[in-house]
């Protein structure tokens, strides 16, 4: 029984020192990376290397659809985009938290919304871009110690990069401070695939939401609160529109928050400038970015007056 | 609680240590831990079937108590009776009973009589046919004399509701079993070893090749106009998945055994390996087969036995099809066991029915193109059968071979099988390489032939490896959990 039992803790714990090395160089390897966006944006984040004036907060939507060199150009500031795919606004404000550990505050946030960001999901996607920082205190505190990853994940070394290495997609491409666009052109299947879509709403996240908001207000940054384009004809199918645009307004008025909305903008009317109903392709998005400019820009400077 | 679950881990590490650590001279405290644990492990799964088990294993307790100790034959053979009735009077009642109920109702709408038969809101209690089965094979074998009736609760309730087995089996024999627990056990080092790797391999067929292959079934299906050659590719995924996920259960309840030092009577052996399909039925789901040749299809074939070849032929049929409705209360099952059972009828026409054949190699151990030929063949069958398994309806099972006997069935969808996202055909292949190498062990991890340690402690990282990478994240439910 013994001998058994030591043969067991033998036998686990010869992983555990075989993986330990090999966690760290996977993790150091993936802290270097710089084009890999899943990577590149808590790199620059946890390195310190934001520092932005104004921030784009979202998900895949404002990954693409916000370039943030037009943004620089225009608006004469430093930007930086760290919109990421699948993440619903629970986790979009951890990031934020972790930003602001390691960054200065930034001046405005743009805050990208649309019918589902107010779903709420425990899980953290794409999971694995968080597995670089599991040595990490503060994203412990924000992000992994709440995190939807199951104990061996979290505490065994290298696990958690097998476990999902089949499904980790990387997302690479030429990245300029978190933007990184499709050059995908419309495609008619994405469009029959969302046969309709519902309004999400969750009051967990909603909680959470208007905490940020009063948070935001509270350390004087400006806020604004973007509905990017979409395909007119997904925006047709969004069952539960007028709930969404109310709960929006509501806390635009609360907050004093001003809402810019592109759903009906001539953009979001013609398909040559998305790749799938809910994503413009980079044409679409430097169009699109070069007109959202001027309108901050003028909505900013009339919020400052 | 599945055993593929955390949860599971950390209750059978508690398990574990409770009943080799604290008092280890005492059987009666080991007896206990597996009663306590079993009921636990029942419970977490559905509490409220806990009283139907306690009840029918006191009720059959007490009923192997009184065949013996009846004062005339035909009293004992009265609780023998009093055991099969009650023991299949409930697996009909949770299971056959809303089937036979609608079946007859729509026999009687055919032939234009209006009858208001309803049908009830039943639970069936998890793992009934498994511990109905173990309840009556008791109750026989006590009254045949092969075995002394257990007068020991504590050792019949463990026989009942032993937890690595009460929910998908495999389905113990009584003799064998209690007889184990009866005596002491101390811990037998390479029997735990062994009980460890036939989990790991169990643990491997489970999530590795079963759970891969309900996704490649999944993206099949998922396409909007599926070609006939992917049909074929969905019913063979179809027979890999239920093989690996039945086997794999088993698999890992017999380990479970071991490492309680109790040995759980074999489910699987190599059943695609198989040259007839008597030889696949011996091979296949061997408890449930060799539990109805005992009980069903060899008296059966006793009382026939005046009819030559054709009672046999009656006998297995019958066989076949209570093998078959076993699974459950659909048709399909009736017609799945049916068309096993025409396929013994050459078999016991040329004489070959109880012949047994073991596959013959040529160099390298490689199977001999004859044989080979005959796997194919009982194979091809066999994945037939699976078709009608596991369609919804008759008609579906024959809409699907509809589906499949078409032109582009011969359209290449080898890239589906071969090289899907998740690379379930090389995975497939792969455990096919691994039992063929390994079919004369138990099972397909049984490495004791390697004489290194460092050799086997590199196989078994290997496939552990393979588990982390290759797990499908699905936690799907074990397919024969359901029955």
């Amino acid at each position: 029984m013994k001998k058994f039992i030591i043969d067991i803790v033998i036998f686990f714990a010869l992983i555990i020192v075989a993986a330990i090395p090999v966690d760290l160089a996977i993790s150091a390897h993936k802290r270097s990376v710089t084009d890999d966006l899943r990577y590149s944006q808590w790199n620059d984040m946890l390195d310190g290397n934001v520092n932005a004036d104004l921030i784009i907060m979202g998900a895949s939507r404002a990954r693409m659809h916000l370039d943030t060199e037009i943004l620089d150009s225009v608006l004469g500031v430093n930007s930086y985009n760290l919109g990421m795919d699948g993440t619903w606004l629970n986790y979009q404000i951890k990031k934020y938290d972790v930003l602001c550990e390691y960054n200065v505050k930034p001046k405005v946030v743009v805050q990208c919304i649309s019918y589902g960001s107010l779903k709420y999901d425990d899980d953290w996607y794409p999971i694995e871009t968080i597995f670089p920082y599991f040595t990490n205190r503060i994203m412990w505190k924000h992000i992994i110690w709440e995190s939807n990853h199951n104990y061996f994940q979290k505490f065994l070394p290298c696990y958690r990069y097998l476990n999902y290495a089949r499904f980790a997609r990387p997302m690479k491409g030429v990245i300029h401070k978190g933007y990184l666009p499709s050059d995908a052109s419309w495609s008619v299947e994405g469009f029959t695939k969302k046969d309709s879509t519902d309004f999400l709403y969750d009051e967990r996240t909603t909680v959470v939401f208007e905490d940020y908001v009063r948070r935001l207000q509270h350390d004087g940054i400006k806020m604004v609160l973007l509905f990017p384009p979409q395909y007119i004809g997904l925006t047709q199918r969004i069952a539960g529109l007028d709930r969404m645009y109310k709960y929006y307004d509501s806390i635009s008025a609360v907050y004093n928050i001003p809402i810019m909305d592109y759903h009906y903008d001539s953009i979001s009317y013609d398909t040559q400038y998305f790749c799938e109903p809910t994503h413009l392709n980079r044409t679409g998005a430097e169009l699109f970015t070069r007109k959202f400019a001027k309108d901050l820009d003028s909505v900013l400077n009339s919020a400052g007056n | 609680m599945l055993f593929t679950s955390y949860g599971f881990l950390l209750f059978f590490v508690v398990v574990f240590f409770l009943y080799w650590l604290l008092l280890r001279e005492k059987k009666w405290w080991k007896n206990w831990v597996i009663l306590v644990a079993s009921y636990v492990f029942y419970g977490i799964a559905d509490w409220k079937m806990i009283p139907l088990l306690a009840v029918a294993t006191a009720i059959f307790y007490w009923l192997g108590i009184r065949i013996r100790s009846a004062k005339t034959e035909k009293g004992s053979n009265a609780y023998k009776i009093i055991g099969i009735v009650l023991g299949v009077g409930t697996l009909v009642y949770f299971k056959y009973f809303n089937f036979f109920v609608q079946s007859f109702s729509d026999m009687f709408s055919a032939m234009g009589l209006q009858v208001n038969l309803h049908a009830f809101n039943i639970i069936i209690p998890l793992g009934v046919s498994y511990f109905t089965f173990k309840l009556i094979s008791y109750v026989i074998d006590v009254y045949n004399e092969e075995m002394e009736p257990c007068r020991d609760f504590v050792v019949f309730a463990d026989y009942v509701a032993f937890f690595p087995t009460i929910m998908a089996g495999p389905i113990d024999r009584p003799r064998a079993f209690i007889s184990q627990l009866q005596v002491n056990r101390s811990f037998d080092r390479g029997m735990a070893v062994d009980g460890c790797r036939q989990i790991l391999w169990g643990l491997f067929k489970k999530i590795v090749i079963a759970d891969n292959c309900t996704i490649a079934i999944d993206e099949v299906f998922a396409m909007s106009q599926v070609p006939a050659s992917l049909y074929l590719v969905g019913a063979l995924l179809a027979i890999f998945q239920l093989y690996a996920d039945f086997s794999g259960y088993s698999d890992m309840a017999i380990g479970l055994g071991k490492l309680l030092g109790v040995n759980v009577t074999r489910n699987f052996r190599y059943p695609f390996f198989a040259t007839n399909i008597a030889e696949f039925w011996r091979r296949w789901h061997m408890s449930l087969t060799k539990w109805m040749t005992d009980y069903v299809f060899t008296p059966l074939s006793f009382v026939m036995r005046k009819w030559g070849k054709f009672g046999l032929i009656v006998a297995i049929l019958v066989n076949m099809l209570l093998v078959g409705l076993w699974h459950g209360d659909n048709w399909t099952y009736a017609v799945f066991g049916l068309f096993h059972g025409l396929l013994f009828i050459p078999l016991i026409i040329t004489g070959g029915f109880n012949a047994r054949q073991n596959e013959k190699t040529i160099k390298f151990g490689l199977p001999h193109p004859v044989s080979l030929l005959k796997m194919l063949c009982i194979f091809g069958l066999c994945t037939c059968g699976i078709i009608i398994f596991n369609a919804e309806s008759v008609g579906d099972a024959l809409g699907y071979f509809r589906s499949m006997a078409d032109v582009d069935i011969w359209r290449a969808s080898y890239r589906f099988f071969l090289f899907p996202k998740n690379y379930v055909g090389f995975l497939v292949v792969f455990m096919l390489v691994v039992e063929w190498i390994q079919r004369d062990r138990e099972h397909a991890l049984d490495l004791t032939r390697i004489k290194y340690r460092w050799g086997r402690w590199l196989i078994y990282y290997i496939v552990i490896l393979a588990i982390i990478f290759f797990d499908a994240m699905s936690a799907d439910q074990f397919i024969y959990l359901k029955f």
